[in-house]
């Protein structure tokens, strides 16, 4: 059967992806058109699914579809649309003495009241019998005109304001909304605790897919700050377990109110998963050293999602001296011992061979690199054997970009040795230390100027 | 010093039979009558796909629901005490150890 999935024209680049990680996660029977032939910059995709359950269930997961429409017709204009619509009279003659309802909609366009009943007029040839029915319809049909940019324009095709040409016609009846209400949902501003670097909810529902939360599934965020990627991992039906390098932000302070303030540390990521109805899916919390992990068992995680903090607005941290600071006695009586600066290089290295570790095979590691866009080249991301790249999904932000990375652990390596040994002997692919997000907190804070030009503007 | 707490989690027999094989079952028997609970009496399992439900259900429950709220853990080679404040057992290494 054929589908029209109209997306959401937020997160472009991470629309395939997803798509792709629900299928999977569904076991759906879906075709889609291959990603060469696909424009981003179009609200509309064609797609072959085996089954209406099967497109129900795709849109019951996908934050970046609003909605899927069965098609019955299409056409490149309203002439060709109804001539299609009459041949495909098999499709929707079931349908024709049900209670309906009409509902007229354009990518990136209004169309005015008057034209919209022109355009529903035109289907009487239809001739439905029963009656309309706004409120509870049987059958609800569907005209969807997709718009695409003007190619002739030299605005930017992915901006809202592009001036956009009419493209093609579709007709057929409403399946499904997608999960755009749990961005909502999952608002930070309205969770319980957050903190000054909860990532937003629309781009967790991302992560949660593309780490293919589900049932029966163990997933750990190893950065885990305030919880934001476990609650949609849970919400989807994973266990879920979180650390950081800092017990304090992750236990919160229970007895307080929360007071609305970012800095706020009311509640803990406890308290808001039991908000979300979630709890029951927390395993535990921990405080550790990502790079001295306890674990002595490999291949027994599902998906490690995180988002590694980059050293803008918080810095990573790791167990250790800084340069230059010798040992005393004194620091064994610390409560926290002395921490250093982690480099992102280092990171996202330790982060791609400890998952080839720690991932049961065809598991998954999700995290986001940020990266500067003048800098980037594709084998600026680390991988290692066991290990390889599945999706580079980019948000550009204009001089510098995030880019969400989904790998996934295709083949076993030998987890039985100690973790130590196992890492030492890993090949790990980093081609050279000049990978643009090395440093990128020297780098953002000169606005990732060069810095021979710094110099000589001062 | 130790408190334990009972969180309840969802159920699921098969994903605690896909974890079983990884599992030291020895240590987790030790580890629980180390906190005063004898409820594990099998010694050794062999075969967890040959189990009765209910004994799933007791690793569900010892494994999953069983939050040790204060206490410490002794790590059996170093002997160092890693401590367990609020349900969030410290897992750092001192600034000597490293």
């Amino acid at each position: 059967m054929k589908f029209l999935l109209v997306f959401s024209q937020s997160l472009l680049d991470f629309r395939l992806a997803e798509l792709d990680s629900v299928v999977e996660v569904l076991n759906l029977d879906l075709s889609r058109p291959s990603d060469e032939n696909v424009d981003l910059n179009s609200a509309c995709l064609v797609v072959d699914i085996g089954s209406e359950d099967g497109a129900r269930a795709l849109a019951g997961r996908c934050v970046l579809i609003k909605h899927i429409i069965q098609i019955f017709a299409q056409g490149s204009s309203y002439d060709d649309l109804h001539e299609n619509n009459k041949k495909a009279v098999h499709l929707w003659k079931v349908y024709t003495d049900k209670t309906f309802a009409f509902n007229v909609e354009a990518a990136y366009k209004s169309i005015p009241k008057e034209r919209r009943m022109n355009i529903i007029n035109a289907f009487s040839y239809m001739q439905f019998t029963a009656q309309v029915n706004f409120k509870k319809p049987y059958i609800q049909y569907e005209v969807f005109e997709e718009h695409k940019a003007d190619i002739n324009s030299d605005v930017d095709h992915a901006h809202t304001y592009a001036p956009r040409l009419f493209h093609r016609v579709y007709f057929g009846r409403f399946i499904a909304f997608g999960q755009r209400s749990l961005v909502p949902k999952f608002d930070v501003k309205k969770r319980a605790y957050f903190g000054n670097t909860s990532m937003e909810s629309e781009v967790t529902v991302l992560m949660a897919n593309q780490a293919l939360a589900r049932k029966g599934t163990l997933i750990w965020d190893p950065f885990v700050g305030t919880g934001s990627m476990l609650y949609l991992c849970a919400y989807f039906g994973s266990y879920v377990m979180g650390s950081d390098l800092d017990g304090r932000q992750m236990r919160g302070q229970p007895g307080k109110q929360h007071t609305g303030h970012p800095g706020s540390r009311a509640g803990g990521i406890l308290s808001a998963a039991k908000d979300y109805g979630v709890l029951d899916k927390f395993l535990d919390l921990f405080t550790a050293d990502v790079t001295r992990i306890g674990w002595r068992t490999g291949g027994t995680l599902d998906a490690i999602v995180t988002d590694p903090p980059y050293g803008v607005r918080a810095g990573a941290k790791r167990i250790g001296l800084k340069q230059g600071v010798e040992y005393k006695e004194s620091y064994s009586a610390q409560p926290r011992p002395p921490t250093q600066d982690y480099d992102l290089l280092n990171l996202t290295i330790d982060l791609v061979v400890m998952s080839a570790y720690l991932l049961k095979r065809g598991g998954r590691l999700v995290y986001f690199l940020p990266t500067v866009n003048e800098e980037y080249k594709e084998t600026d991301v680390p991988t290692c054997q066991g290990m390889r790249i599945i999706a580079n999904s980019v948000q550009d932000f204009g001089k510098w970009s995030r880019r969400l990375i989904t790998m996934e652990k295709f083949e076993d390596i030998d987890t039985d040795d100690s973790l130590q040994n196992i890492l030492s002997n890993i090949d790990i692919n980093t081609a050279d230390k000049n990978v643009s997000h090395s440093n990128f907190r020297e780098k953002f804070f000169r606005a990732f100027e060069p810095l021979e030009e710094q110099i000589v503007n001062q | 010093m130790c408190r334990i707490e009972i969180r309840e989690q969802e159920f699921n027999a098969d994903f605690i039979r896909a974890f079983f094989p990884k599992l030291d079952y020895g240590v987790l028997k030790s580890t629980l009558e180390s906190l005063g609970d004898d409820s594990l009496k099998l010694d050794s399992v062999e075969d967890i796909d040959g189990q009765p439900e209910d004994f799933l259900r007791l690793l569900h429950k010892v494994l999953l629901e069983m939050d040790v709220t204060q206490g410490e853990m002794t790590c059996g080679n170093c002997q160092h005490k890693y401590q367990i404040n609020e349900g969030i057992p410290n897992m750092l290494l001192g600034a000597d150890e490293i």
